[in-house]
């Protein structure tokens, strides 16, 4: 990161979201993490697939999507489903361990979205007592980071979910230094980060550890909203560094194939 | 490189390896197989046949059914022969000699039952049970009711010829078996539940339990077990304890403590991600004074001196899960190397002393390690493992042996087998 | 007697009247001017508007001449008043005829694009325009000497009678409300263009009932230059001069709420519109059946109703896509746009009054500014009189269509809880 001289250095990455952008002056700050924290069902995964492929198929990024508890295949059959045309995509899966070198040396140099399915992975090693399987999984993560960073095919990450990730790799001591150390190593690497979080039922902070959001770059908080017998999502930006940003709250509206932030009116 | 390789076709969760002879190739490798109806494979190298055994177990848990522990080779009865030794979480130990037919049914070998209800009854009332041996069983409490828990934690086999007792530890009692009949000779209660035994030297064995306690156990020459408490530590979560000259070496998942025998810290040493590997302690630079190689799944490789100190560091990037080994070779020229190898299939061969790399900043991960601090460095000057080559196979590696001191043998969960000499370029 | 003490009330007031209408004149001069300049950039300027516009200015000018004389007479130099007064005649027939070019020119502005010419398509505004035109141009004659009639109490009938149709016609066709406010009103000219119609009138209905009294100081020319007037305010103020939106200055835009109105009605105040959205509980095709908007070329409807299913359909609770569908329409790059939201008390059945207030005041906001004009229907019987006065605030309003007499409906006044 460096020092700039004025506002309009900084590159920032469209969310997609018709009218949130606006909002955030253009969109998410290049290099920064993000927490998308939201309850469960309010599309999280969605959003951050929306602002991944949008870059991939605009500006021929590559973005790499740490699925930890959700198949591939149900990943972008969903994203199917909401009308993404994922023949845009080179689609990039890794699934096994041993392969994961080999994988990334077949990848193109754009427009690729690796999906890093640790799911899979877990099951590979899940009977092998000897490994610790449910343990450590972080350092998989960077290796994949760091491998796909070197060859330049990481420009956005996301992480589906950082909750997931707590119970995979021993978070419970010392959380606040862990997570700071990842969300540097992130940085570190001049990767935008889309980490998803779920926020806990207890509604105690945005995450398990109630830090999440102070460490974080920014936070896009994701909610439902029962009025009457209907329900509706709500999306709003509760923090942004480098940015004046409008904190309304809007209405999440998904329609045709794409994302629009209605303005709410106030009663 | 050389590499010769070798599968067994089926997918494994646990392997045990036997060299069968001190110098050359051959060897036996014992695979437990990875599917519901496990099986014991076991491979011979010489004549690269295959041998199996179904473990009509009904490993599968979940059904009902009891988990393998652990296999070994041991030479169990002392006829210089090994065989195969499996425990179960079940409370059996089954014994196969190595000669076995394939097409024996598993019935038919040797499976001692240490029935926990035996245990149990020795709690309901004071018994007196009579041996093969000459000392009576210690006397019990009477009446009270215990919740036991089957599972044969570890298998101390004594190595003096002698005693021909094994000793378990099965949830909270260390019980001695006679290794004719696998009777229950005597059995010592050490107040919560095993953890783990580390057989020091020939009389002293060290047991860690569940509520801190690490008890070292010294056996006398005969049948009985006296428990003789050299030091009480209390610490939780220790994985395992080795020895380093004379003293202990506490082994917890992030940590590794140097504690002497009358249970002062020495020194301390934290490490990013699990320590799930054994520590190579050994004097592999020939300096006169044992090294220690600490490797963890946070992929950092921590060579320590015997102090504590770091001598070198370094990233593989990917899990270590398994001991790393020293290999020595004579040959017209002395050769020493370290070998490292990491989960996803890559095998890091190192000399024994590090480098010097200079204007290389640790990256921010290793900084804030507690133990980084003792690092004694310029700003410009950092050590690095002397990385002599980097292999690649394309596998993940779930456990690797020595053979020969000079071949490394590599396993994979696939069932595949590497023999890599590391001194051929 | 001097000068001074020559003045009486009444000549002291048509010199300042006077004074005020050569004012007026110079201005109405520009707009006419402005206009067909836009008119001459647009191609549309036909062979007899060309010359048109000179023989408005000379009906201005004239008019001028006649006004210096009356302050001429007023302040009773005789000198100029005598040579101004043998002119008189020659003046008069020059008005006369400059004033159907400027009868044309009125006809003309209200034409659209597409050559049709919605006010006067009704006959009864053809009808009253006609009664008054005539009237007046019967009086330019009478003043000529050409037509002579020996009752002045017939001509003053005649006059004042023309000056009311005309009065009626133009404040029915610009819809100025029968109940307006000076709130309502423009903050310039339209106040002053009243006050100086009404003094015409008492003036001159007191002419009619005391002949004697006034007769020295009757001057009919501010009649019907005050209708003129009036009527190229009328125009200016209801963007009739000015058809390029961006060029103009504007300084309110043309948020109107209709009560008690429908599509139908409101469908002539888009005479110029080229784009329009459509926001109706009605069926789309509904409204294309019946060729309501058939003129405009771009036509974007918007069907609020609770089967979202159907393609281009927003569920009346749905106000924040409503009014992302109304933003979105303003990126449109369509000349002259336009928003009509009909039937407001739909949306209030489904949100309440106040988020329908809130939400009526966000897309009139939007539109003025991006200078698009926002029409919205209410029916009398969603709203009382308390929540129809938060909507006077923000809005134009016009009143409920103006039926025939037999068929005018009855504001039903609901009692505030």
């Amino acid at each position: 990161m460096k020092l700039i001289t004025n506002k309009e250095e900084i590159v920032r990455l469209a969310t997609n979201i018709d009218n949130f952008d606006q909002a955030l002056e253009g969109g998410l700050p290049e290099h920064s993490v993000i927490l998308m924290a939201g309850t469960s069902g309010t599309m999280k995964s969605s959003l951050c697939f929306n602002v991944a492929f949008n870059e991939i198929v605009n500006n021929n990024a590559n973005a790499v999507y740490f699925t930890l508890e959700q198949n591939t295949y149900s990943l972008l059959n969903q994203m199917i489903t909401m009308n993404f045309d994922l023949s845009k995509l080179n689609l990039v899966r890794i699934s096994e361990i041993s392969k994961i070198d080999e994988n990334i040396k077949n990848i193109d140099s754009s427009k690729n979205f690796i999906v890093a399915d640790v799911g899979v992975l877990r099951k590979e090693v899940e009977s092998l007592q000897k490994v610790k399987p449910e343990s450590d999984w972080i350092y998989v993560i960077k290796n994949i980071i760091t491998k796909l960073k070197e060859k330049n095919l990481c420009d956005i990450v996301i992480l589906d979910s950082l909750s997931a990730l707590y119970v995979l790799s021993q978070f419970k001591e010392n959380p606040r230094v862990k997570l700071f150390q990842f969300f540097e190593f992130l940085r570190d690497n001049e990767i935008t980060s889309l980490l998803i979080s779920e926020i806990p039922p207890n509604g105690k902070g945005l995450g398990e550890f109630g830090i999440e959001d102070y460490l974080a770059d920014g936070v896009i908080l994701l909610a439902k909203n029962r009025e009457g017998l209907s329900v509706r999502r709500e999306i709003s930006i509760s923090k942004m560094r480098q940015t004046c940003a409008n904190m309304d709250v809007f209405i999440l509206d998904f329609d045709g194939g794409k994302f629009r932030a209605l303005t709410k009116i106030s009663e | 490189m050389k590499k010769e390789g070798f599968s067994v076709d089926q997918a494994i969760s646990q392997c045990a390896f036997s060299n069968l002879f001190k110098s050359g190739l051959r060897f036996k490798l014992l695979f437990i197989t990875n599917n519901e109806k496990h099986k014991i494979v076991m491979l011979d190298s010489q004549s690269k046949k295959q041998k199996q055994v179904n473990l009509d177990l009904k490993l599968n848990k979940t059904l009902g059914g009891e988990h393998i522990n652990e296999i070994l080779f041991y030479d169990i009865d002392y006829n210089n022969t090994n065989e195969i030794i499996i425990t179960t979480d079940n409370g059996r130990i089954i014994v196969i000699n190595l000669n076995f037919d394939e097409k024996q049914p598993l019935s038919t070998f040797n499976s001692y039952n240490v029935n926990i209800y035996d245990v149990f009854s020795m709690f309901a009332q004071k018994i007196q049970r009579k041996t093969n041996s000459k000392d009576k069983i210690t006397e019990l409490f009477q009446g009270e009711k215990i919740k036991l828990s089957p599972k044969i934690n570890s298998i101390l086999f004594p190595n003096i010829i002698t005693r021909k007792i094994i000793t378990i530890a099965m949830d909270k009692y260390l019980i001695n078996l006679d290794m004719n009949d696998f009777s229950i000779q005597n059995y010592s209660d050490l107040g919560s539940q095993i953890t783990h035994i580390n057989q020091i030297n020939h009389n002293i064995s060290i047991v860690t339990t569940q509520n801190a306690y690490v008890l070292a156990i010294e056996q006398l020459l005969s049948n009985k077990l006296d428990l003789k408490t050299a030091l009480t530590i209390n610490d939780t979560n220790i994985t395992k304890i080795s020895k380093i000259y004379n003293d202990l070496l506490i082994i917890k998942e992030n940590s590794v403590k140097r504690l002497t025998i009358k249970n002062k810290s020495k020194w301390a040493y934290n490490v990013e991600g699990s320590i799930s590997a054994d520590i190579l302690n050994y004097d592999y630079d020939y300096d006169g004074y044992d090294e220690l190689l600490i490797v963890s799944k946070s992929g950092i490789i921590h060579a320590l001196d015997k102090d504590g100190k770091v001598k070198w560091l370094y990233n593989t990037e990917f899990w270590n899960t398994n001991m790393p080994l020293f290999f020595s070779h004579k040959g017209l020229t002395k050769k020493q190397l370290v070998s490292v190898v990491t989960f996803d299939g890559k095998i890091y061969l190192f000399k024994p002393k590090g480098i010097l790399d200079l204007n290389v900043e640790p990256s921010s991960a290793v900084m804030l390690d507690y133990g980084f601090y003792d690092l004694e460095y310029d700003a410009n000057q950092y050590l690095t493992g002397n990385l002599i080559e980097k292999i690649e196979i394309n596998d993940t590696i779930l456990d690797n042996f020595k053979l020969d001191n000079e071949y490394l043998l590599l396993v994979s969960p696939k069932g595949n087998i590497y023999l890599i000499n590391v001194f051929e370029n | 007697m001097s000068f001074l003490e020559q003045l009486d009330v009444v000549s002291i007031l048509l010199i300042v009247i006077s004074f005020a209408s050569i004012i007026f004149s110079i201005y109405n001069l520009n707009l006419i001017r402005k206009y067909l300049i836009r008119l001459k950039e647009k191609s549309k300027l036909s062979t007899t508007l060309k010359y048109t516009k000179y023989f408005i200015l000379i009906f201005i000018l004239a008019n001028m001449i006649l006004y210096l004389g009356d302050i001429f007479f007023s302040i009773n130099l005789s000198l100029w008043y005598g040579l101004l007064f043998s002119l008189r005649k020659y003046l008069y027939l020059i008005i006369t005829f400059s004033a159907l070019c400027v009868v044309y020119f009125i006809y003309h502005a209200h034409t659209n694009d597409a050559g049709n010419n919605p006010l006067f398509a009704k006959f009864e505004n053809r009808l009253y325009f006609m009664l008054g035109v005539f009237g007046l141009l019967f009086l330019y004659l009478l003043y000529t000497d050409i037509v002579s009639i020996s009752h002045t109490r017939f001509l003053g009938f005649v006059v004042l009678m023309s000056i009311l149709v005309i009065n009626y016609f133009v404040y029915k066709i610009y819809n100025v409300p029968a109940s307006m406010s000076v709130q309502n009103l423009d903050n310039d000219l339209s106040l002053l263009t009243v006050v100086l119609d009404i003094y015409i009138l008492v003036f001159y209905i007191s002419a009619f009932v005391f002949p004697t009294l006034t007769s020295n100081y009757v001057n009919y020319s501010p009649i019907f230059f005050f209708f003129v007037n009036l009527m190229i305010h009328a125009l200016s103020k209801k963007n009739l001069l000015d058809q390029d939106r961006t060029a103009r200055q504007i300084e309110k835009t043309e948020n109107v709420l209709y009560i008690n109105h429908n599509l139908e009605t409101i469908k002539p105040a888009l005479s110029s519109v080229t784009g329009v959205l459509i926001i109706s509980r009605k069926n789309p095709q509904e409204i294309e059946d019946k060729g309501l908007f058939k003129d405009i070329a771009n036509k974007e409807y918007v069907w609020l109703t609770e089967a979202t299913e159907i393609i281009d359909a927003i569920d009346p609770k749905n106000l924040e896509k409503l009014l992302y569908k109304v933003t979105n329409f303003m990126k449109s790059s369509y000349q002259v746009p336009a928003i009509i939201l009909d039937d407001l008390g739909y949306i209030k059945d489904f949100n309440g009054f106040k988020k329908t207030l809130r939400f009526t005041q966000d897309i009139r906001d939007h539109c003025q500014s991006h200078r698009i004009m926002f029409l919205c229907n209410i029916p009398s019987v969603s709203f009382d009189m308390h929540e129809i006065s938060y909507f006077i605030k923000d809005f134009n309003i016009v009143n409920e269509y103006q039926y025939a007499k037999n068929k005018r409906p009855k504001i039903v006044k609901v009692k505030k809880k």
